[in-house]
């Protein structure tokens, strides 16, 4: 928060403004009125494109973050035969001409029709704090602010599904810091959780029935009494609004999006054995409840040594996931509006170090995205024979994001100011690639 | 412009007239701050009565407890804590409290939370090290709880150099590592309140800085160099590397000399790493050689060729001792902060302003106030200067930046604001104010306890907290603080010193911070100490076991690769585990090489006593201490609770049931009170998810980014989080207090104590009371529950 009085009230104002700009003029691609309003000229830095937003786009997004690297050549960017390759082979996929690496057979088999695999993102960015910050914001990072990632922006423009719950949820580990709510409001901030069986934290009475729960409550609204009507200020009211709204969830249907208890054992399966597949699963959950955007990351990428044998293990709960994540978001007729992203900081040198390994690489790497409207069983651009250099249609991170941003229906061109106003937009300068799109 | 760049003479002469007929006398006694207070207290009547305002009312004792332990000590006070002031006679019995808990140790634990928060400390300090995250945390601690004065901090921290175990200020420019023009940016901001971040690409928009001033202002910090200490020239391993080279040099030398006799001079060297020897051939120069030396090319190639091979062989080892040492290096990498020696600071490719070009190289020059002279300075000099400038007390808003920010902690509204983004519009909204409070915190030359005990000792402070709704963008006259709601320290910290025993000293982390510091100086110490020789004769040892290991691991891979294909994952499951415990070794046997018998084993508890603090374990039995008693212990473990004797009547049956209750406490007493500790001493920032973060604990990625909105986790916490079961437990500080309280009366007494520092009113009292009668036992949980869930228990009043 920023904590000057000031701030907060050119905050209100903005957002106030902001709000009535999105039921106004979104969807409808108009300018961005916003520009002329703050009278500042030097801020109209468009993002060079004057497309119109997509028609019916989607309307959620997966977002699955390799933490560490993956490397390009053992996963979705293989070349066969070439010294660069090492032990690692391509297989046919059920794309025509479509060959991936031999650790994701069931994605092969079952899903690379599915896929818009991009083997041309290219950056500069070499290490994994600067690496992680751009892919997620299309920024630089910097130390004088943050800024919002996809869930939030998307939460920004086209609203929460459902007021229930969170716009946005991070799951899997604790090291995720970038990509959250950055210099929006706080109720962007995505709600984390680090344990998918844990459930939503503390929406369960805890050891009291039902009853001594609501006499407690209400003994505590009767003790506070002399307080609210001393003090009848908005920040208290505030607070009395926020134990509403908790009560209301913790006897709200939407609260079983959490709980993976409710999912049948051939499911649980599934999506795997593992923290990855049950993340995935409790994505899946979250989604079905109209929650907007879902991280899930899962690292253990940086192989700087025995990347062949590190690498096939990752793989195997990846293909294990995801695979089981696709299948099921088809047969629930939720993958045509979910976009379903998988990315990550950068690649990995396709040279084999002496130990064996793959060091950071952010000259050439892979991404995939699937669902949401994608033309399947595409792959876009192409890197050289040992992989090492894009040779086809590159694509920047901002590209990149665009291309997710795009396919969401959030405004391109459309600048939003930080507390400090300085204008930003979704993807940067980035430019969209619609021909992943049908 | 501008406020700042008017003749500054003329402030400042205006501000000492003031000092004279305002602070006659230096604040030192009671006495004396009594009447700088009252002093103050008159500028803000006097204003008050000008605006029509009336005062509000002052507090009572009760109120004011509350309020002054939450401000200073950061968290509400015990039950005891509580009695020693109310049975304390004396009418100055205020003022005494606020000067004891301005020297306690929640002092430093609460501003520490909130220096955190404007300088960014989190967690590696972004991409440094832990070590360095902790050098700086305990620095910051330590400035605090030894009160330097605050021009002093900054001075310390802008002027940093030096290794991390010498000077933990050195953590303000790591924090930045590689981002030193947002750095200036964030220094420019938190100690002189001025915005410049939008100059640093176009000139400013609403102000008139321009992008010139921008770069002239980085240009005094270019030269500070956070960079990985490994490369720096000096380095062991910079000198090896250039060993290495030269050695293989040296190899292909040797067979070239062998093979010619010696008779070939200036045989040119080539590496078989590049095109060199193509280019030579393809040349004059190759067939000139070829002349001159009356030499066949074949033969020529041929002895090439073997030389290059003896200095591949070399350059292979070599590469392998680099490696070796590399692994070495990696922990101790950003321990320092130097000089880069030859930076020059240009203009961005874009420039776009006619008063220069592109990439020209920039001057360094202050932005207002005093200039510099930086014509022959080196580096050192120019930040030394720069600091000076901006820790001056004539620097045109070094004073009024920390005046307001420090009067803001107390009021929770600063006389300007906002006090971090100063402009020509800028206006403070009590102007006689204002400058007192300036010349007040020169006066003082920036003693921030003596400052913030004066502001706590006005009248206006103790009066009752606003009712009204403020009106954003308002000026406010203070005619009491604001309502404010707690800070996420406050909430959690008030809840750890109502359940844990001296929360204010338990450091838990400080012991393997002190012991992780010493052991960086150590390996430091041990890879730099050594003469060159010794270091590359280390090197080369390590090297070559290196390659024996490597080796090892490559023929285990290739099994791996093998079982894999055979889908063999019994056999793949085992080869894994001896890879990881080959590579373990291999970490173990490096170390043996490098460091011999020394084995950093560091003693945290010794490095404690080294500097004097008094470390002890915590009993029981020491529950009681009062505030400055405590202060300047450190207690570093929990003691186990015992359980106490059974009561003597019970009957078998009846005593197996306590057994398993007492046991049943004892649990959630380790597993839960024992593992908290006040904010600032656990992992901080504590991670998402974290009480701390859902109630709004900042992250430290921006400066001041602690928030205080409502939100539906902090409702769920406190509805269904384990925080009751704390403060109930019967080896709890304030649980304890219950169980041994006898009547009702008394227990709800003393719960209201606790819980909301006061007495109940005789509603309240009635509707407790009726709750205990009708629903017995446990009732007490379910007031604890109710009070923990109420709002004024989450507000400062």
């Amino acid at each position: 928060m920023n904590t000057s009085l000031l701030n907060k009230f050119d905050e209100l104002s903005r957002r106030r403004f902001i709000s009535g700009a999105a039921k106004t003029f979104l969807g409808v691609g108009s300018l961005p009125l916003i520009d002329k309003l703050a009278g500042n000229a030097t801020a109209a830095v468009s993002a060079g494109t004057n497309l119109p937003l997509r028609p019916n786009p989607a309307q959620r997004v997966i977002y699955l973050y390799m933490g560490g690297g993956m490397t390009h050549m053992d996963t979705f960017d293989p070349k066969p035969g070439h010294e660069n390759q090492g032990p690692t082979k391509a297989i046919k996929t059920n794309a025509d001409g479509v060959q991936i690496s031999e650790y994701l057979p069931a994605l092969a088999a079952n899903h690379a029709d599915k896929l818009a695999i991009v083997r041309s993102l290219t950056s500069t960015a070499g290490a994994h704090s600067q690496g992680n910050y751009f892919m997620h914001t299309s920024y630089e990072q910097r130390a004088t602010i943050r800024h919002p990632g996809i869930g939030a922006w998307l939460q920004k423009f086209n609203g929460r599904l459902n007021s229930n719950l969170p716009g946005s949820v991070f799951v899997g580990g604790n090291s995720r810091i970038n990509g959250g709510g950055g210099f929006f409001e706080p109720e962007f901030e995505p709600l984390a959780i680090n344990d998918p069986n844990g459930g939503l934290k503390n929406s369960k009475r805890r050891g009291i029935n039902e009853e001594t729960f609501d006499h407690r409550l209400d003994l505590a609204r009767e003790l506070d009494r002399e307080f609210h009507e001393n003090y009848d200020v908005k920040q208290v009211r505030a607070y009395s609004q926020m134990y509403d709204d908790a009560v209301r969830i913790m006897t709200s249907r939407d609260l079983q999006a959490f709980d993976l208890g409710l999912e049948d054992q051939a499911t649980r399966d599934a999506y795997g054995d593992h923290n990855f597949g049950q993340d995935c699963l409790l994505a899946r959950r979250l989604i079905e409840h109209n929650v907007r955007a879902v991280e899930v990351t899962y690292g253990g990428w940086d192989t700087h040594s025995s990347n062949f044998v590190t690498v096939p293990e990752r793989c195997a709960v990846l293909d294990q996931a995801l695979s089981a994540l696709l299948t099921d978001l088809t047969r629930r007729g939720l993958l045509d509006d979910t976009l379903v992203v998988l990315t990550t900081e950068f690649g990995r040198t396709p040279r084999i170090n002496q130990n064996e390994g793959r060091d950071h690489y952010p000259k050439a790497f892979s991404s995939v995205i699937a669902g949401g409207g994608i033309r399947g069983g595409q792959t876009y651009g192409k890197t050289s024979e040992g992989a090492e250099e894009v040779i086809e249609n590159p694509v920047k991170i901002p590209d990149f994001n665009a291309t997710i941003a795009y396919g969401l229906g959030i405004p391109l061109d459309h600048i939003l100011y930080s507390p400090s106003k300085r204008p930003f937009t979704v993807a940067h300068k980035g430019v969209p690639v619609t021909e992943l799109y049908s | 412009m501008k406020i700042q760049s008017l003749p500054f003479g003329a402030t400042l002469v205006a501000a000492s007239c003031l000092t004279v007929t305002i602070l006659l006398l230096p604040v030192t006694h009671a006495d004396d701050i009594k009447k700088t207070a009252a002093k103050l207290d008159a500028l803000i009547e006097a204003d008050l009565k000008e605006q029509g305002i009336p005062a509000n009312d002052p507090i009572d004792d009760h109120t004011f407890l509350r309020r002054i332990y939450l401000d200073v000590a950061g968290r509400i006070p015990t039950i005891e804590e509580a009695e020693t002031f109310h049975a304390d006679p004396n009418a100055n019995k205020r003022s005494r409290l606020i000067k004891d808990l301005l020297h306690s140790d929640g002092y430093v634990s609460h501003f520490y939370n909130y220096w955190a928060d404007v300088l960014r400390i989190n967690r590696q300090l972004g991409n440094a090290s832990r070590q360095a995250e902790s050098a700086y945390q305990l620095w910051v601690k330590d400035a605090l709880a030894n009160n330097m004065p605050y021009d002093q901090f900054v001075f310390e921290m802008v002027n940093a150099k030096g290794y991390i175990w010498d000077n933990g200020a050195v953590g303000y420019y790591q924090r930045d590592r590689g981002m030193p023009l947002d750095n200036m940016s964030n220094t420019v901001r938190i100690f002189l309140g001025t915005r410049l971040e939008c100059a640093q690409c176009h000139d400013h928009p609403f102000d008139d800085w321009t992008q010139m001033d921008y770069y002239k202002m980085a240009e005094f910090t270019y030269g500070i160099d956070a960079r990985n200490y490994t490369n720096s020239p000096g380095s062991n391993r910079t000198l090896l590397k250039t060993h290495l080279r030269e050695h293989k040099v040296e190899a292909y030398q040797e067979v070239v000399n062998e093979m010619t006799s010696g008779k070939i001079e200036k045989f040119p060297f080539f590496d078989s790493n590049n095109r060199q020897l193509e280019k030579f051939l393809a040349g004059k120069n190759g067939a000139a050689f070829f002349e001159r030396n009356k030499i066949s090319k074949n033969r020529f190639l041929s002895i090439v060729k073997k030389a290059q091979a003896a200095a591949d062989k070399q350059s292979e080892i070599g590469r392998r001792a680099d490696r070796a040492v590399g692994d070495l290096y990696n922990s101790i990498q950003y321990i320092s902060i130097r000089d880069k020696g030859d930076a020059t600071l240009k203009l961005p490719h874009d420039y776009q302003y006619p008063d220069a070009d592109p990439h020209d190289v920039v001057s360094a020059s202050t932005m207002f106030g005093d200039h510099i002279n930086t014509e022959e300075k080196t580096d050192t000099e120019k930040v030394e200067a720069y600091a000076r400038w901006m820790t001056s007390p004539e620097n045109p808003t070094f004073t009024r930046v920390i005046a307001n920010r420090l009067w803001k902690k107390a009021f929770g509204i600063a006389v300007i604001e906002p006090f971090d983004e100063l402009t020509n519009y800028s206006k403070p909204s009590n102007p006689a104010l204002m400058q007192a409070l300036e010349s007040l915190m020169r006066e003082l030359h920036y003693d921030m306890k003596g400052f913030l005990e004066v502001v706590y000792n006005t009248k206006a402070y103790q009066r009752s907290a606003d009712k009204n709704e403020i009106v954003l963008g308002t000026p406010y006259h203070f005619q009491g603080p604001l309502l404010r709601r707690m800070s996420a320290e406050q909430v959690w910290d008030s809840i750890v010193a109502l359940s844990l025993h001296n929360a204010d000293q338990y450091r838990p982390r400080l012991e393997s911070q002190l012991a992780g510091i010493e052991k960086q100086k150590q390996i430091y110490a041990s890879l730099e100490g050594r003469a060159l020789d010794d270091f590359i004769a280390m090197a080369e040892a390590a090297g070559t076991e290196m390659v024996a290991l490597y080796a090892k691991q490559e023929k285990l891979r290739d099994q791996m690769y093998k079982a894999r294909e055979a889908e063999n994952t019994e056999k793949y499951n085992q080869l894994r585990k001896q890879l990881n415990e080959l590579s373990s070794a291999g970490k173990q046997r490096l170390s043996e090489i490098a460091y011999g018998a020394e084995d950093f084993k560091i003693d945290g508890r010794d490095l404690i006593a080294a500097q004097g603090a008094e470390n002890m374990m915590m009993m029981m039995s020491e529950g009681g201490m009062t505030t400055s008693e405590a202060t300047g212990r450190i207690v570093t473990k929990l003691a186990k609770v015992d359980l106490p004797a059974p009561p003597d009547d019970l009957s078998r049956s009846q005593l197996n049931a306590w057994k398993v209750q007492q046991r049943n406490q004892q649990r959630v007493y380790s597993n839960l009170v024992g593992k908290m500790a006040r904010a600032s001493e656990l992992e901080s920032p504590a991670p998402r998810g974290h009480f701390l973060r859902e109630f709004g604990q900042s992250d430290r990625e921006v400066i001041e980014n602690a928030a205080d909105n409502a939100s539906v986790p902090q409702a769920l916490n406190l509805l269904n989080g384990p925080m009751v079961e704390a403060l109930t437990n019967q080896f709890a500080v304030f649980g304890k207090r219950i169980h041994e309280a006898e009547t009702h009366e008394e227990k709800v007494k003393l719960i209201f104590q606790a819980m909301l520092t006061r007495p109940p009113t005789e509603r309240e009292r009635a509707l407790m009371i009726r709750e205990l009668d009708s629903s017995g036992e446990k009732a007490y949980e379910s007031l604890v529950w109710a009070l923990l869930n109420t709002q004024q228990f989450l507000f400062v009043l």
